[in-house]
This record gives structure tokens, sequence and C-alpha cells, in this order.
């Protein structure tokens, strides 16, 4: 039962911060309700037993990601923008409203039952949460984690190329 | 839990990623530690890395190594390694082509040729991918070069306009990947190509199957460019550096068809679904408003891009035809377009090189004959390949695809192909006239007009390009049969 309240506190912030986040006025007022959204993902993560992602979604998107934007907000300084109907609202009202019939459609259909991974609830809860996704990470799916570190290698050397400001090579 | 760690002897597979590896990493710190090495050199080294992990690779192909490592997430069949020399040869000939461009760029240049091999590596490891999650993470890894490189003019607007494109829409279309990813694990309980084949066929007819191949097909898509996806490649290729758009048109097309053909007639072959519809459907659409598109533009790099999005549209009539016939067709017609595309990306690259105001419009070639026989006569035959002319590689592609799709008895997607051709005709022939009939603007200086220096590697790209296009165009049959034994993986399980 506390179970349920937790579960309908959670979801209804998300659902008023992300609302307020695209409706407001004030770009700042959108980034700190954003923050609420994001916080309170990871209630509901936590809620699903998934500690390690809970951590994870405050630590990167709460904590670094928000801040990034804030930043960003904060050095554009940008002016309060009036509400106002874009041309192409209807066109978002369709998309928005196919992706909500899809989304119906998948919590209405039975229970889709996988095929069983080595990774089982009570292999969970033997070794815990973060132990599993370890295991997993450095196990059955050490080449895309192998790509992803190749990834930050490019991130890197991107944000140099594209950012730093660089001074003329002297060779030809 | 069995955990199954490959041995080294199983690694030969994953050979050339590792070599690339470990060479952009060397060559990184050679950049760094060497600051006075001059750019030629890197390039040389670059191209002599890239030379060597392509007789890795020609090696591995010789002695019949293939297989699946990682719990079958890399696969390295023949139609992996064929897309992987493409992909390192083509990299190879825009690298050649860039040395003289590079010394425009004012910052980071070093970086670049790094920057084109990382490209390399992402495409190779996409064509390799076995399963939804490293297919996801390699095409965002490729993907994330492509908004450097484009954006690598830093004092230049429209690239800077071109890669912030390049990036929303991208991005995007990963969001749609991993959407339809998502569903179709929903119906299968597993990310794993190898599984989902072993899945019986009746237990993926779910709606969540039809949506799921229906969201990465239009991501897929839009990496190839295909009408309605095709909004971004004008823009893009108009303000991305003139090297990175000779790359931009054909690298990535081909891994992304290498990807298609995977999923197509590997993973989702036995589902009875209406795909070849689709395809035929974009094909139409692509071939058409590529070419009529193509009529207004007055812009060289715009031009071939809207040709490359008809070409694309020719492609897909290779795939619409769901045989290994129109397979063969695709990888041959890429092997063809390669050389025909990246060789008129040379010529407007040698043309415009003395240029400082970068004009890239198409009267700026006019009486290009007049100037350099050599350049014009290079135009001649690339442009002429690419509308598909007799003796050359652009008529044996084209005529080899739209056979496939007699044989399979698409007459609509053949008919309107044979009008596309008419039509594609026409702006290549406009360029033509330009370079031939009229005179240049520059006025001539004792009755001679100034000729175009060419650079040596400049040189060697051209004529390598040349080759390339008349050698297909005269002996295509080795190279056919290659194709034949390169699709040979990916036909085996649909065999129809």
């Amino acid at each position: 039962m506390s179970d349920q309240i937790l579960f309908f506190y959670f979801f209804s912030m998300i659902l008023a911060g992300a609302l307020v986040a695209i409706a407001s006025p004030s770009m700042i007022y959108s980034a700190l309700a954003l923050l609420i959204a994001f916080i309170h993902t990871a209630g509901i993560y936590i809620l699903l037993n998934a500690e390690f992602i809970a951590a994870v979604q405050i630590i990167v998107y709460a904590g670094a990601i928000l801040v990034l934007y804030l930043f960003v907000l904060m050095l554009f300084n940008p002016k309060q923008e009036k509400v106002y109907w874009h041309k192409q609202y209807p066109v978002g009202i369709i998309l928005g409203l196919s992706l909500v019939a899809l989304l119906l459609f998948a919590i209405n259909r039975p229970h889709v039952q996988g095929q069983q991974g080595d990774f089982t609830e009570s292999t969970q809860s033997a070794t815990g949460n973060t132990q599993a996704i370890g295991q997993a990470l450095f196990s059955d799916y050490i080449f895309p984690f192998e790509i992803s570190s190749l990834i930050l290698l490019v991130a890197m050397l991107g944000a140099i190329i594209l950012a730093g400001r660089g001074t003329k090579p002297e060779k030809s | 839990m069995t955990v199954s760690y490959p041995t080294l002897s199983e690694l030969t597979l994953l050979a050339p990623e590792i070599w690339l590896t470990v060479s952009i990493c060397v060559l990184l710190m050679v950049d760094f530690l060497f600051p006075r090495l001059s750019q030629k050199h890197l390039a040389a080294l670059s191209m002599g890395t890239t030379g060597l992990i392509i007789g890795n690779l020609l090696m591995l192909a010789y002695r019949g190594i293939e297989g699946t490592l990682f719990n079958t997430m890399f696969i390295l069949d023949s139609t992996a390694i064929f897309f992987k020399v493409f992909i390192l040869a083509a990299t190879l000939l825009v690298i050649l082509a860039s040395t003289d461009y590079v010394r425009k760029i004012a910052y980071f240049r070093g970086e670049y040729y790094i920057l084109l091999l990382l490209s390399a590596l992402g495409m190779m490891l996409m064509v390799s991918a076995n399963d939804f999650l490293s297919l996801f993470i390699s095409v965002e890894f490729t993907a994330l070069w492509f908004y450097i490189l484009v954006a690598y003019l830093k004092e230049d607007a429209k690239s800077n306009e071109a890669g912030i494109k390049l990036f929303i829409l991208s991005v995007l279309s990963a969001a749609i990947l991993a959407y339809g990813a998502s569903l179709i694990y929903v119906e299968t309980g597993t990310i794993l190509f190898d599984e989902i084949v072993k899945r019986p066929s009746q237990s993926l007819q779910g709606f969540g199957m039809t949506v799921g191949l229906l969201l990465i097909f239009i991501s897929i898509a839009f990496k190839m460019g295909a009408v309605p996806f095709h909004a971004w490649i004008p823009d893009v290729y108009e303000g991305a550096p003139t090297p990175i758009t000779a790359h931009l048109s054909i690298v990535p097309k081909a891994a992304t068809f290498a990807v298609a053909l995977r999923l197509l007639f590997m993973v989702f072959a036995e589902i009875d679904m209406q795909w070849p519809w689709m395809v035929t459907a974009i094909s139409l659409v692509s071939m058409t408003y590529g070419n009529i598109t193509a009529f207004t533009q007055k812009d060289i790099k715009r031009l071939l891009a809207y040709s490359g999005i008809a070409q694309i549209g020719t492609l897909l009539i290779g795939v619409a035809t769901g045989t290994k016939m129109g397979n063969d067709a695709i990888l041959f017609y890429f092997i063809a377009y390669l050389f025909a595309n990246i060789g008129a990306f040379v010529v407007v690259l040698i043309y415009t090189h003395q240029e400082p105001s970068g004009d890239y419009n198409i009267d700026h070639f006019a009486g290009l004959n007049r100037r350099s026989p050599l350049l014009a006569a290079s135009m001649l035959v690339f442009l002429l390949s690419l509308a598909g002319v007799p003796p050359l590689a652009g008529f044996v592609s084209k005529l080899y695809i739209f056979a496939a799709a007699i044989r399979q008895g698409l007459m609509v997607l053949v008919a309107v192909g044979l009008i596309n051709v008419v039509i594609a005709f026409y702006y290549y022939l406009v360029v033509l006239k330009k370079i031939y009939v009229l005179e240049p603007k520059a006025p001539a200086i004792g009755g001679t007009y100034a000729a175009v220096p060419i650079s040596m590697p400049m040189k060697i790209a051209l004529y390598t390009c040349l080759a390339g296009v008349l050698v297909l165009g005269i002996f295509p049959r080795p190279f056919i049969e290659l194709s034949e034994a390169a699709t040979r993986a990916v036909t085996s399980v649909a065999a129809r």
C-alpha cells in the first residue's frame, strides 16, 4: 500500500515537473522543474529495486547534466519568452497523441515473458543489484561496453576541437 | 552463469578493429609529441595504417576466417569483410584527397586524419554489430564523429549550421532506433540477432514487432538519406568541408546498407512482413524527388547531394527485389559509385582549391576545358558514369540492378528507374556543357587561360578514381564475382 502511495506521489511529481518544464516562460524555472522530474524518476527506480540506476540518475542527470544546463542558461541570460502558439502545433498534437496511443497499447498487452537471462531476481537479491550490473557489464556486454569507452575518447576530442581556441600551428 | 571471454586466437576476428584502435592512439600521441611533424607525414602514416588493415582483412578473407565473438554480439562474415574493406578503401581515398584541403584549416590539422580513421573504426564496428545494443552504440559512435567533422571549419557559419542540423536530426533518428529496438525486445525478449533468428516465425507477428521494425527502418532510411527522411542532406553536404562531403556521401551510406541487409535478409528474413513494398515506395520517391530537385541546383555540392539521394533510391531497388542477385547488384553498385562519386568531388576539390572564397557555384566551372583538359575530361567520365553511360562503371551497375528487378517482375520500379536515368542525364549534361562549351570567366592572359595546378596526392586520387571507373566498366566480371561471394553470408538464411 505504501508502495502505491509513493508511486503516485513520484508519478504525479514527474508529470507536474515535466509540464512546468515545457510550459514555464522562464528557462531557469524550466530547468529547475526538470530537476524535480529527474529526482522523482530516481524515486521510481528505487521502487523498482534498481538502486544503482537510481544513484546514477541522481548523480548524472540531476547532478551533472542539470548543472550544465543551468550554467549555459545563465551564461546566455535568455529573455523571458512569451508563451506563443507555434505554427506546427497541430503536427505536435498528432504526434503526441499517436505516441500516447502506442504507450496505451503497450500497457494493455498481456505480460511479456522474455528469455530467462542469467540475472534473475534471486541472483540479484543474492549478490545485490550493483554487483549484478557490474557482472553483466564486464561479461555479457563487454563488447558494447568497450565501444562506449571509445565514444568517451570521441567526446573528449570533439569537445577540444569544437570548443578549444587552438593556436595556429607552425607546421605546414 | 557462464562467462566466456574470447581467447587470443579467437580475437583474430577482431584484429582489424584492435589494430586500428591501437594505431589511432599511436597517431594521436605522435601528433602530440612531434608538433613540428608536417601534416603530410601524418596523412602518409594514416594511409599506411589503413593500407595495412586492409591487408589484414584480405588475409582473413583469404583464410576464410569467419565467426562470432562476445556471445554472438560481434560477427565477422564475408559481407562484413567486404564492407570493411570498402570503408577502409574509401577512407584511404578521402585522406588522399584531403591533403590539400587540410592546409586551409586553421586549427587542429592532425586531428582531422585521426577523426577520419575513427569514423572508419565506428563504421567497421557497425557492419559487424550482431545485436541491437552494439548496433545502437556503434551507430552513435559513427554519428558523433560526423558532427565534429562536418562542423570542422569553425569560422565558417555554414559549416557550423550544418553541424548543428546534422546533430539535432541524428539524435532524433537515434532515439527512433532505440525505441524501435526496445519494441522488438518486448516482442522477442532478446537483443541478440542470432536469438531472434531462432525464434519461431509465428511468435514474431505481433504489433510491437511491426512498429519496431518500422521505426528501425525509418532510422536506417534517415542515415541513408532516402526521401522522405532526406531533409538534412543538402544543407549538411553544402556546409561540410568538401572532403568530408565526399566521405559522407558514400561511406556511411555503405555501412548503413550493410546494416539494412543484415537486418532485412538475416534477422527478419523469416517474418512475413510487407517490407518490400515499403522499400519499393521509398525507392520510387527517392529517385524521382532527388533527380527532379537536382535540376534547379546552382551549387555543385548541392547538385551532387540531390543526385546522391537519387542514387540511394536506385540502390534501394536492389533491396526491394529481396533476392541474392539484388544484393550482389547493391554491392557492385557501391564499388562503382565509390569511384565515380569521390572522383567528382576530387575534381571539385582540385578546381576550387585556389579560390579562397569557397565558391561552389556551377557557373564557376564554365570553361574548365580551356584551363585544364585533364580535369574536364575526368569530370566528364565521372558524371557520365554517375548518369550510367556505357562503357563506364555506372552503366554496368545500373544494368545489373535493373536486371535483378526485372527477374523479380518489378516492372514499375524498372520503368520509373529508367525514366529517372533520362532525367539525371539532363542535369549532368548541363554541368558538362558549361565545362566544355562556355568560355572561362577569368580573362585570358596572352591568349591562354591560367592552368589549374594539381598537386601530387590529388593527381594520384584522380587517376585512381578514373582507373576504377574505367576498369569496373570494361572488366566488371571479377568484381561481380566478388560481390556474389560477399553476399553469401546475408542471404544464406533467406535463400529465396
